[in-house]
């Protein structure tokens, strides 16, 4: 700990003292005048000891004390921890804006700003830098430095922080000073060097790190019965979690928990039906706001179906083409198969709506190639084997024309060896795959050379002689194995790449229909980019398109969706790797947690203590004076009064005794007189808002109305009883935090007996598409508590909408905005009833038009809290609506009784 | 009102000297209204002698009694009648009240504790005395400054009077009454603070009752000057400019209440050896309290 002056000059006041020590001594407190007619009874009791001539010392200590005070505010201290501050010169501050920095980013900003903050108290310029940034620095002054930290946000790619290490080499050459490193604490990919060099230029440097070490999605694998999702953390992360799934348009789909053991990866099971698992968009980690925390699913994480044909039947399973391909295809699609005796399998497959159609060694009849040659059209894939029999007899549908016979290699009659498969090219699809060296090819079939081969060409052997052609026919692709499927003619099929090799081709299978992959080859222009908190949103504007290939996210090409808005690629933040903890020992550095002790700043407590001395000071004169036993001491007292913290109450966190008579007080008024209540949501001006909501609905109710309530009542679900009230109103607010299983156990029961919880989510208008806005959430999580019954969107001709005015919704301060209530009975065939309702009085309303401030109004009945765009009509429909949801409170279904009461009078005629 | 010491000017009864006719309409109305209220009160009690006698008033006719003077018959009544009658007048006491008012500047001094000032507490007395006495028939003056009074308008006669005399004297009035003619029997009633010395007191008491006169002598006070409520470092001061700096004020509380009985015993013992009634009265008590007080000190000698 030492101390800091940031004016260290003003101390020089503190010389100043003993003059004001003697002024103080020479001036005494002024006596007070009284006018005393009768003085010349008592003129001759005069004694001059006892008048105080000079100041009381303690009265003088005081003064003087208070001075100091003073002088050492102005001086601006502040009370530093040791090895915090290295000293003196311009700050530099380096921060990790990387995604792997999203999710504490608020606490990096806070540690960046207290920084600046310290800087600008000891008046040294600084100048920020973010390493996700062009490498361009400046010194500022703090305040300039600050907006410049302001607007740093998480960049959604991986640390490269060493194209900054120039920049940052020159700015500490020509300023010199102290650099201060907010790291996300990963090593990434240059970590340990950036640190090496950091503590070569400026040794003792601060690096900062935070306590949320990252975490990402590295994959997804749509395998046959459920959604399987790799997720790694970083050593000391979070040990569980969960994935959320979403769909194109935001909709939540699932959630898959995952737990990390002592691992640093898990796998995520995300158990959905195909069709839903198809619609799989998005996956994100629950509460990691970051990049990588989000997976993009483009059409290639798509589980296909892939329909298998397979010509003859082999006697032994081990023989037969289709035993081989089934084995690769079915974790990765969904597996069609010809059925034994089938007539027309090619038809029946195709209707059944697959996309990628594998044809082991078969012939052809003329209809099944017209079949195909529509499949194609369509934008379906075809995968051809093949064998003895596409030997013998090529048919047209092949990519390349074949020469007859084909060749064999390494046989009895061959001088040639098996050969191997050669590196694929890299406008190849199969592209970043390794061939593995004992793959070897005994039998081909054999392209005849023709112009354009080449181009065809997606794998080759090493001489190479095509082993993989493929041809864009229509919409779809046309592929062909120039081996046939099974052991015999190589052993490929046996080996992983055969997998991979049929993955990338579903992968690159488009859907069937106009949604074919448009763009097979070039650029693929960018559609929509994540940022660093893991939103997707417009393209940022450095992004260039993509290039085929795998490509590492980077400035250039952040993460988001590429190519054409019918099939985007998705670019993902972190397609693998690992995380590894920044080693920063042997390096001078001094290695500081965000939450580390900061300089303090003495100037408060220095005045606050300054004006307790003046107060002091102030009584001790009235006392002096003598003033103090009549007027002063009770506007002392008062003034303590005041100053006093407000006295706690008893009962808060006790348990509530049911005997005292505040209690029975509290608890007759509502016993007596029916009221509207609301729930204290610890929000002032949310609770300021229901009170007069409350009121003005209870004042509108008693003229409009023969309900008179009495006032309405505050309520706190845990300890109050709720028994007395028809209807709660609860605003939900989303900081707010959930309640007690106690008062959730309250609240379910007085739902039970026959109350009515009106919740309000009050966020009318935030709802886009189907993301669930936050006060939503809050209550999703609240409501599972409480049993609530099932709910739906209140029809229009819900009794709810009939039981005094005829309305169409329920308005608040917005006029639109949607309400749930209990689900109705489905709605009998050809009756129109003009009002409907359940048994009973649903138990739960959820409005999300801010109620009560719609109600609100001052004394002449205006609209305290205008909102719409006609004020004065909205605030008289959120009235209505207030009356209608009492009236339904109060009388039920009785309102849709009503409804028959001209046919039974009918009845009761006859 | 301020508290303390009122400018000196306000010792009249109507103000300042530049807008003494206005300020007497305000001011004099009240005071004469709280007079005649505290004269209301009292008035039947002090007076009870409706009898034939000397007198200028009318009275009665009675029969001529013979032996009688015959200067006595009334002729004019007489002529009307077969019968003499002799015009009787009513008896007039010949009660005098001679009426006088400290008007000094320590009279000119209110406290928090009160609602008026001493002077004008005594003020009022007095008017309300004199207006009592002339309702009751008897005659009344400022004691050393107006002839004797039997009309209904005494108080403003009286205010008159004083305001007429404290231009004279620029505000300045003695403290205690000056050296007056009056006859014996006659009654006087004196209404100040006496905050003089007890010697001087005796005198002025031993010279009124050489001339042959009795009376009352009524102590105002100002509620602060009995109980003396003051503590810490005080400074008192007085009219006349006297200072007394106390350190602690409290300390002086049981020496000043022990001189102050000292001095209200002094001037009792010597109203009494001159044949006076001694009454006191606080400023915030009633006024209607004082005004009995003083008639039972009257009526009592």
């Amino acid at each position: 700990m030492s101390w800091v002056f940031a004016s260290p000059w003003i101390l020089l006041a503190l010389a100043g003292l003993p003059a004001l020590y003697v002024l103080l001594r020479v001036t005494p407190p002024p006596p007070r005048q009284v006018a005393f007619p009768p003085l010349r009874l008592i003129l001759d009791e005069r004694r001059d000891d006892a008048t105080p001539a000079r100041t009381p010392w303690w009265l003088l200590l005081l003064r003087m004390a208070l001075a100091a005070l003073i002088v050492l505010a102005m001086a601006g201290p502040s009370l530093v921890p040791s090895g915090a501050s290295a000293g003196r010169g311009p700050l530099l501050l380096l921060i990790d804006n990387f995604w792997t920095a999203a999710p504490d980013w608020a606490a990096r900003q806070a540690a960046a700003t207290k920084l600046l903050d310290d800087a600008a108290r000891e008046n040294r310029p600084a100048a920020v830098l973010g390493l996700a940034e062009k490498p361009f620095v400046t010194l500022e002054d703090p305040g300039a430095a600050l907006a410049r930290l302001r607007a740093l946000v998480p960049r959604p790619w991986l640390p490269a922080r060493a194209q900054t290490l120039f920049a940052i080499e020159a700015f500490l050459r020509e300023h010199g000073g102290e650099a201060a490193w907010l790291s996300d604490g990963q090593q990434d990919a240059d970590g340990r060097a950036f640190a090496g060099k950091l503590s070569a230029l400026t040794p003792g440097a601060a690096i900062l790190t935070g306590d949320r070490p990252p975490r990402a999605i590295t994959g997804a694998r749509n395998i046959s019965d459920a959604l399987e999702i790799d997720v790694l953390r970083a050593p000391n992360g979070a040990p569980e979690g969960l994935v959320r799934a979403f769909d194109a348009h935001g909709a939540a789909l699932g959630d898959a928990p995952f737990s990390f053991g002592t691992e640093d990866r898990a796998v995520a099971r995300l158990t959905l039906p195909l069709q839903l698992r198809n619609d799989v968009a998005r996956l994100a980690l629950v509460g990691e706001a970051s990049a990588g925390g989000v997976f993009l699913l483009d059409s290639g994480a798509r589980r296909r179906r892939v329909g298998l044909i397979g010509g003859a039947k082999a006697d032994q399973p081990l023989l037969s083409p289709l035993y081989y391909l089934r084995k690769a295809l079915s974790p990765y699609a969904d597996l069609r198969e010809e059925k034994p005796g089938e007539t027309d399998p090619i038809g029946r497959i195709i209707g059944e709506g697959a996309d990628v159609l594998v044809l082991a060694d078969m012939t052809l009849a003329p209809d099944a190639r017209e079949k195909l040659k529509k499949f194609l059209d369509a934008g379906g894939t075809v995968v051809r084997f093949a064998g003895p029999r596409l030997a013998s007899a090529p048919d047209d549908l092949l990519p390349v024309k074949l020469r007859r016979g084909g060749r064999t290699l390494g046989g009895a009659l061959s001088w040639d060896k098996p050969k191997t498969l050669a590196p694929f090219d890299e406008t190849s699809p199969f592209a970043g795959l390794a061939p593995p060296a004992d793959a070897n090819v005994n039998r081909q079939i054999l392209a005849e050379p023709e112009p354009g081969l080449p181009q065809k060409t997606w794998a080759r052997l090493a001489d190479g002689t095509p082993l993989v052609t493929a041809e864009p026919r229509g919409a779809g692709t046309l592929v062909l194995f120039h081996i046939a499927a099974e052991s015999s003619w190589s052993n490929l099929p046996l080996s992983g790449l055969f997998v991979d090799m049929l993955k990338k081709i579903l992968a690159r299978a488009g859907a069937v229909g106009p949604a074919a992959e448009a763009q097979a080859e070039g650029l693929l222009p960018v559609l929509k980019n994540l940022d660093g908190f893991g939103v997707l949103g417009p393209p940022s504007a450095e992004a260039r398109a993509l290039p085929k290939g795998d490509v590492t996210p980077d400035a250039e090409h952040p993460p988001g969706y590429y190519g054409s808005q019918e099939a985007p690629r998705a670019l993902n933040t972190f397609a693998d790797g690992a995380f590894k903890p920044l080693d920063i020992s042997g390096l001078n550095l001094r290695p500081q947690s965000f939450a580390a002790p900061r300089a303090v700043d003495l100037r408060g407590p220095l005045l606050l203590a300054a004006v307790l001395l003046a107060l002091a000071d102030a009584f001790a004169s009235f006392w002096i004076g003598g003033a103090w036993r009549r007027q002063a001491a009770p506007a002392a007292l008062a003034l303590l009064f005041i100053l006093a913290p407000p006295p706690v109450q008893a009962q808060q966190g006790g348990i509530p005794s049911r005997v005292g008579p505040s209690n029975s007080d509290k608890w007759f008024a509502p016993a007596l007189n029916t009221s509207l209540a609301y729930v204290v949501t610890g929000d002032a001006h949310a609770d300021r808002i229901s009170a007069q909501g409350l009121k003005s609905l209870s004042d509108t109710l008693s003229q409009r109305t023969s309900f008179n309530p009495g006032p309405p009542r505050a309520v706190d679900p845990a300890r109050d009883e709720l028994a007395f009230y028809p209807m709660i109103y609860w605003p939900v607010s989303a900081d707010a935090p959930q309640p007690s299983a106690q008062a959730a156990q309250k609240i379910a029961a007085y739902m039970k007996q026959g109350g009515l919880m009106l919740f309000d989510t009050r966020d009318a208008g935030q709802q886009y598409g189907g993301e669930s806005t936050p006060a939503q959430d809050w209550l999703k999580i609240f409501l599972q508590k409480l049993d609530p019954p099932p709910l739906a969107p209140a029809p229009k001709n819900h009794v709810i909408y009939r039981t005094f005015y005829l309305l169409d919704g329920l308005a608040g301060r917005s006029e639109n905005g949607p309400t749930y209530i209990e689900a109705l009975p489905p709605e009998t065939e050809g009756e129109k009833a003009p009002a409907r309702a359940g048994d009973g009085v649903s138990p739960l309303i959820i409005a999300s038009t801010d109620l009560a401030a719609g109600w609100a109004s001052d004394q002449w009945g205006e609209a305290l809290y205008p909102g719409g765009s006609d004020a004065i009509r909205t605030h008289e429909l959120a009235l209505r609506g207030g009356v209608n949801i009492v009236m339904y409170t109060l009388t039920g279904n009785y309102k849709a009784d009503q409804v028959h009461v001209p046919e039974l009078l009918e009845r009761l005629g006859q | 009102m301020a508290l303390g010491f009122q400018p000196r000017e306000s010792i009249r009864p109507d103000g300042s000297k530049k807008h003494a006719a206005v300020d007497l309409a305000r001011r004099l109305p009240g005071l004469i209204l709280s007079a005649r209220h505290a004269a209301a009160s009292v008035a039947a009690g002090l007076h009870g002698r409706r009898r034939a006698g000397m007198g200028e008033n009318f009275w009665q006719f009675r029969p001529f009694i013979s032996g009688e003077a015959a200067q006595n018959v009334d002729w004019r009544r007489s002529g009307r009648d077969d019968r003499l009658y002799v015009r009787e007048r009513e008896w007039e006491a010949a009660q005098v009240l001679w009426v006088w008012t400290d008007l000094s500047p320590s009279m000119n001094f209110r406290s928090h504790l009160a609602e008026d000032t001493k002077a004008d507490r005594a003020l009022v007395l007095a008017l309300a005395l004199a207006d009592a006495c002339v309702r009751g028939g008897e005659r009344a003056g400022w004691l050393g400054l107006t002839p004797l009074f039997s009309s209904a308008d005494v108080i403003e006669r009286l205010a008159l009077a004083l305001v007429t005399q404290a231009r004279r004297t620029d505000d300045a009035f003695p403290d205690l009454p000056p050296p007056a003619k009056v006859r014996p029997r006659e009654k006087v009633a004196l209404i100040g603070d006496f905050l003089v010395d007890s010697q001087e007191f005796d005198a002025t008491l031993a010279r009124l009752s050489a001339q042959g006169v009795s009376g009352c002598a009524l102590m105002v006070f100002d509620p602060v000057e009995e109980t003396f409520p003051f503590a810490g470092q005080t400074e008192f001061f007085d009219e006349s400019g006297a200072k007394l700096r106390a350190g602690r004020a409290e300390d002086f509380a049981a020496v000043y209440g022990q001189k102050l009985q000292n001095h209200r015993a002094a001037l009792a013992d010597s109203a009494r050896a001159r044949g006076f009634a001694f009454a006191l009265h606080a400023t915030d008590r009633p006024a209607t309290e004082a005004l009995l007080r003083l008639r039972n000190g009257l009526e009592a000698r």
